[in-house]
């Protein structure tokens, strides 16, 4: 077997999206030792940029290609794993946007920082599309590892550190205890580690017991990504103590990440136990919604009420998971997808409010409009968004969710993420009320020294850009929502084990579009073509 | 062009929404905010004449079918539509909308604070407001249903006054509380059965089982007893109508609480008859329980604001017993109840805040015989009462009226019932006049309150108030005199709809509709109207 | 041998590992519980490969994925550990009390 007939059987093309963002790291790593850190600090993040939107532009390229395995199975570079992979660089793309003038302000080097973000990037890319377990555990390893850094990276400040040394131990042990869920698993399928290869060998097995202690332990490591309750006692600390654009990049990037191993592996691998992990993921949502939802309420520091209500809104992702049907899965994409923009959307304010004040208080908010309406009117529909407030791109994911849930028969799953998302528009709407409905008189004391606006200063012109389009996103993303709705249906649909994960819950019909004249003629269950 | 096939609705309730998104960008040099004032009541003005123009050109009285109709695709994986479409229950209201927005941007010319955003918000609700009338779709409804909870919060919480940002907290709590139930009966509805499908008469189509139908109404009453409201649920108005300001206290009675009533009707009535034949007697009782329960309240409220709040909620129960009378007459009344409300309602509020911008007090001891100095505005004030306590002549006296006989005459219900109803609404309808008459008595006459009268700040009203009351007060008086005006528009409809309404009962389905109490019977028969 | 022996050994280490990160109040002692977690999965992967996948023995490529990564993985700790160390002169986990839970 030659080299080029190896190439070929790799089909290295599949990863050339990562490729992108690996020459873009070594680029910036190489060009900063090389240059110097202070002319690094001018033109690496726009390299890093330029890289991922190429990585980006790569992977719209790959959507019109027939899925292949690459590298002997270990990579799948299907629809799925294009849009979640596009979606995590996207969150490194706007991460970067409101980075630059952050890190520049700490007075910490960005061309380090701008490394470690792309290789976190890189192994959550990686992850999206892993097929196989030692794939999987260290792409999962190179976005934790790097993650720790990035959590830990203002060195001289004291909560940072402590943030970073509280997410690696508890980052570590989770993922060891993944570890050990794998380990189990490459013994039950008799030492198999590809993915398919596994399924096939547990359905003929009978060992329930074991294949329950594995999934077990898989669920725990990745509850511990995603920041499902009860494994989400690492998020407030962190999102508190590190900088406020990795805790930007972690609530997007890792979490979509997270959630692309758990829709990988577990309807991939455990088909066999389908209804324990529904069951799991079921009680995971609901603790997840009504906690991070209700203690989000009593929070005063924004990035700790982000951090709740960024476990809230795991939770409702997580309705999509567990009902394993098509739209379901479509749906949790979407979210994410929406998500992606209105988080960060709010995290860039926060940022923004942050450099030029200092703080990030609630109720150092107050009376904000009148110094800074632009902020104001971003911050307030990036969090109404999140908050399902319509017309705004939340309204519309959470719609498709709930949609998906009641189509699956998830009844009160679905009401309780109606009611939880009630209690959230109550938090959120009290940051807006701070902003918009206080009295000058009231203003708080930040507020009224609010420095004169300016954008001229290195990094903000980025900042700006990023507060734009995560703001245009948030705002028509839902009305004209109808490509995405058929983006993520498309992405969905050719995954063949998304389907045989609930061949029982057959879809039914949409009514097509009415003609006034009606009766409308009504499709019958049977000859079901649509969704 | 083709008129017949421009999209009318589409572009009623887009135009102010597009509209408002360029307020940012109007220069406003002296930061009085009269530029954006005249901006917004031109773009109210254009749009109540597309309105108009629409309604005398495209839409056909004769029909009870819906009309206008517009169905685009929006995100077809859900089956979400754009659909749109008005009939007799729609146009009304969405006239209506029309008049009374216009009038309160004009009503609001005195605000000063953040014009920008207030007349943003104003004119997103116009927008929003067309489109709860106009959707013909359920998810699009409950859509612009919940489009509405920001502005009214935002404009409850800033212009308000002491306690609004209690007030608003608590309407947006309530609101957005109901509003759950508009979305569960909404999946449940489209789910049910073989098909999914969201749109309203496609669902109104659909054989619901009774039990399914008992639990979706259930629900629904709910989201729309908060809004209408009805007794249990009322809490949230009389803390947002006594903190509300002037032009957002005319949306709120003229047209937001009309929300409820409409898609009471919409909904419950019309697309779940079967349960609505059980829940009626439930709807007749709560109705009389509104009636005298708010008209007592309001008996012992001495803030101004509140009283006339509580006598809101005490004319919608009109509106509920109406809906459950099951005669054409009774439902006929109740949408002209709510019409006639949104008129005299938005009248008296306004008149409310005029005053309280000269007395600066809303408490009734501390005023007293500022009549003399403000005789205008005591004119008009009560010939707004008069309206409001149903004297003969005005429009709230023919819709109460055509409430009470229509359910007198309705063959439910027992003998006994129907008569222990209308005595006790009676009573309802004989304690409206004694609060409403002692409160103008303690404002106008009385000792006067030196202070106050001797204050330069109190003058008569201006000419754009006395023109904005005169806007009202003439199809107040136009609907008392000759109500075919208005109940034409929708005969065709509520006939149509109290048949489908009756088929569910079954001692009713084979029953020809009372004779006597169709209104335009009633009409020629009380008044003598001339033909037009 | 059986295969039983080599599980229970892992087994074993694990729980050690375990109760090793829930007592210790040394933040290096927590990272090296961690180690142990680690190496119980080596143990298991290392036996699992020996008796049920000699062809390929992806177990024990595995294994070697997992030393690497482990070491990196106390590299960053140890660093974070020092950095810390820096600030507050202490390692003690009682007293990162900066952020609360």
């Amino acid at each position: 077997m030659d080299v080029a007939n190896l190439a070929s059987q790799l089909n290295a093309g599949a990863i050339l999206p990562e490729g992108a963002v690996i020459l873009t790291l070594m680029v910036v790593l190489i060009g900063e030792l090389a240059l110097g850190r202070a002319s690094a600090a001018r033109w690496t993040p726009y390299v890093a940029i330029a890289g991922l939107l190429l990585s980006v532009g790569l992977l719209c390229l790959q959507w019109d290609l027939t899925p292949t395995l690459s590298f002997l199975g270990s990579f799948n570079a299907d629809k799925l794993s294009i849009v979640l992979r596009s979606i995590i660089a996207l969150s490194t793309l706007v991460t970067i946007l409101m980075s630059i003038r952050y890190v520049e302000q700490a007075g910490s080097s960005i061309g380090e920082f701008m490394t470690i973000l792309l290789s976190a990037t890189v192994g959550g890319m990686f992850l999206c599309g892993a097929e196989e377990l030692t794939m999987i555990f260290v792409s999962l390893e190179t976005l934790s590892i790097a993650s720790y850094l990035l959590t830990g990276y203002m060195k001289r400040d004291p909560r940072s550190n402590e943030a970073a040394l509280k997410y690696l131990l508890i980052g570590a042990a989770s993922s060891a205890v993944f570890l050990y869920g794998l380990s189990l698993l490459y013994g039950l399928s008799g030492g198999e580690t590809h993915l398919s290869a596994i399924a096939n060998a547990l359905a003929q097995g009978t060992n329930h017991l074991g294949l329950l202690i594995a999934l077990v332990f898989v669920i725990a490591g990745i509850s511990f990504k995603i920041a499902a309750v009860p494994f989400h006692q690492w998020t407030p600390d962190v999102y508190e103590g590190a900088p406020t654009p990795v805790v930007a990049f972690l609530s997007v990037g890792s979490k979509a990440a997270g959630f692309a191993l758990a829709i990988r592996l577990l309807t991939q691998a455990f088909p066999a136990v389908v209804e324990q992990w529904q069951f799991i993921f079921t009680a995971l949502a609901i603790l997840s919604m009504v906690l991070g939802n209700v203690v989000a309420i009593a929070q005063t520091s924004m990035k700790r009420m982000l951090a709740y209500s960024s476990i809230g809104q795991a939770g409702f992702v997580m309705i999509g998971f567990v009902i394993g049907t098509e739209a379901g899965y479509a749906s949790m994409i979407f979210y994410l997808l929406i998500y992606l923009f209105m988080n960060l959307g709010a995290f860039t304010c926060i940022i923004l409010f942050a450099l030029r004040t200092g703080t990030d208080q609630i109720s150092e908010y107050a009376g904000l409009y009148q110094k800074d309406p632009l902020l104001t009117l971003a911050l307030s529909l990036c969090l109404l968004s999140l908050g399902g407030i319509p017309p705004l791109a939340g309204f519309f994911g959470k719609i498709y969710l709930f949609w998906a849930g009641w189509q699956a028969g998830a009844y009160g799953l679905v009401i309780l993420g109606l009611v939880t998302s009630v209690i959230s528009i109550y938090y959120y709407i009290r940051v807006v009320k701070m902003m918009v409905v206080k009295e000058p008189q009231e203003m708080s004391d930040v507020v009224l020294n609010y420095p004169a606006i300016n954008w001229t200063p290195l990094g903000m012109r980025p900042l700006q850009v990023g507060l734009f389009v995560t703001l245009i996103a948030t705002s028509i993303a839902g009305i004209l929502s109808n490509p995405l709705f058929t983006l993520v249906n498309n992405a969905v649909v050719e995954v063949p084990h998304l389907q045989t994960a609930n061949a029982a819950k057959t879809p039914m019909a949409i009514l097509p579009t009415t003609t006034p004249e009606l009766p409308a003629p009504l499709v019958s269950n049977s000859d079901s073509t649509a969704l | 062009m083709d008129l017949a096939t421009f999209p009318w609705l589409t572009t009623i309730i887009l135009f102010p929404l597009v509209a408002a998104a360029a307020i940012p960008l109007i220069p406003d040099p002296k930061g009085q905010g009269r530029p954006i004032r005249w901006y917004s009541l031109v773009i109210g003005l254009i749009d109540f004449a597309l309105i108009v123009y629409t309604f005398s050109t495209q839409y056909d009285l004769s029909s009870s079918e819906l009309q206008l109709v517009e169905v685009y695709n929006w995100i077809p994986q859900l089956g979400l539509q754009w659909s749109l479409g008005a009939d007799g229950l729609s146009m009304p209201l969405i006239l209506l909308t029309g008049f009374v927005t216009t009038l309160a941007i004009l009503a609001a010319w005195p605000v000063t604070l953040k014009p920008r955003l207030f007349y943003f918000l104003v004119l997103a609700m116009y927008g929003g407001q067309i489109a709860v009338f106009a959707v013909q779709d359920m998810l699009v409804f409950f859509l612009v249903w919940e489009l509405e909870l920001l502005p009214v919060y935002l404009l409850l919480a800033i212009w308000g006054g002491y306690k609004r940002q209690y007030a608003a907290t608590k309407f947006i709590l309530y609101t957005a509380g109901s509003s759950l139930f508009i979305l569960v009966a909404a999946l449940a509805m489209a789910f049910y059965g073989d098909t999914i499908t969201f749109d309203m008469r496609a669902l109104g189509l659909k054989e619901f089982s009774l039990s399914f139908e008992l639990l979706v109404y259930g629900g629904l009453l709910i989201a729309y007893a908060v809004k209408l409201p009805i007794v249990p649920l009322h809490t949230w108005l009389p803390d947002a109508h006594g903190e509300a300001t002037a032009p957002v206290h005319m949306l709120l009675a003229g047209i937001l609480l009309k929300m409820g009533g409409y898609a009471l009707i919409r909904m419950n009535a019309e697309m779940l008859p079967q349960a609505h034949a059980l829940f009626a007697p439930a709807l007749v009782i709560l109705g009389v329980v509104n009636i005298i329960y708010a008209a007592l309240t309001s008996f012992a409220q001495r803030n101004l604001k509140r009283k006339i709040a509580y006598s809101s909620i005490s004319h919608m129960g009109f509106v509920l017993i109406g809906i459950a009378s099951f005669t054409d007459l009774g439902l006929s009344g109740a949408v002209l109840q709510m019409v006639s409300h949104g008129l005299i309602g938005a009248s008296l509020f306004f008149l409310v805040g005029a005053t309280y911008d000269r007395t600066h007090t809303l408490i009734l001891e501390e005023m007293g015989g500022v009549g003399q100095k403000m005789p205008k505005i005591f004119a008009m004030f009560t010939a707004c009462s008069m309206a409001s306590l149903a004297l003969p002549g005005m429009s709230g006296f023919v819709a109460e009226l055509m409430v009470f006989v229509g359910f007198a005459t309705s063959d439910a219900y027992s003998l006994a019932f129907r008569i222990i109803v209308v005595f006790l609404a009676a009573v309802g309808v004989i304690l409206t006049p004694i609060y409403l008459l002692s409160m103008l008595r303690e404002i106008f006459y009385g000792a006067e309150n030196k202070d106050l009268t001797s204050h330069e700040a109190l003058i008569d009203a201006e000419p754009r108030e006395v023109f904005i009351i005169a806007c009202l007060l003439v199809p107040i008086i136009g609907i008392g005199l000759y109500p075919k005006i208005i109940t034409q528009i929708y005969d065709a409809k509520t006939a149509q709809l109290t048949l489908r309404m009756r088929g569910a009962v079954p001692s009713l389905a084979q029953a020809p509709v009372p004779m006597g109490s169709s209104p335009a019977g009633m009409t020629t028969h009380f008044y003598q109207a001339p033909q037009l | 041998m059986p295969l039983e022996f080599f599980l229970l050994l892992a087994a074993a280490l694990f729980c050690i590992g375990i109760y090793g990160l829930i007592t210790s109040r040394n933040a290096v002692r927590v990272l090296m519980s961690v180690e142990l977690l680690l190496n119980s999965v080596n143990i298991n992967l290392v036996a699992f490969s020996n008796f049920l996948d000699r062809q390929n023995i992806n177990g024990q490529v595995f294994t070697v994925f997992v030393i690497t990564v482990a070491a990196a993985e106390a590299a960053v700790g140890l660093a974070i550990i020092l950095a810390i160390y820096r600030n507050r002169d202490t390692v003690d986990m009682e007293q990162f009390n900066l952020l609360k839970w």
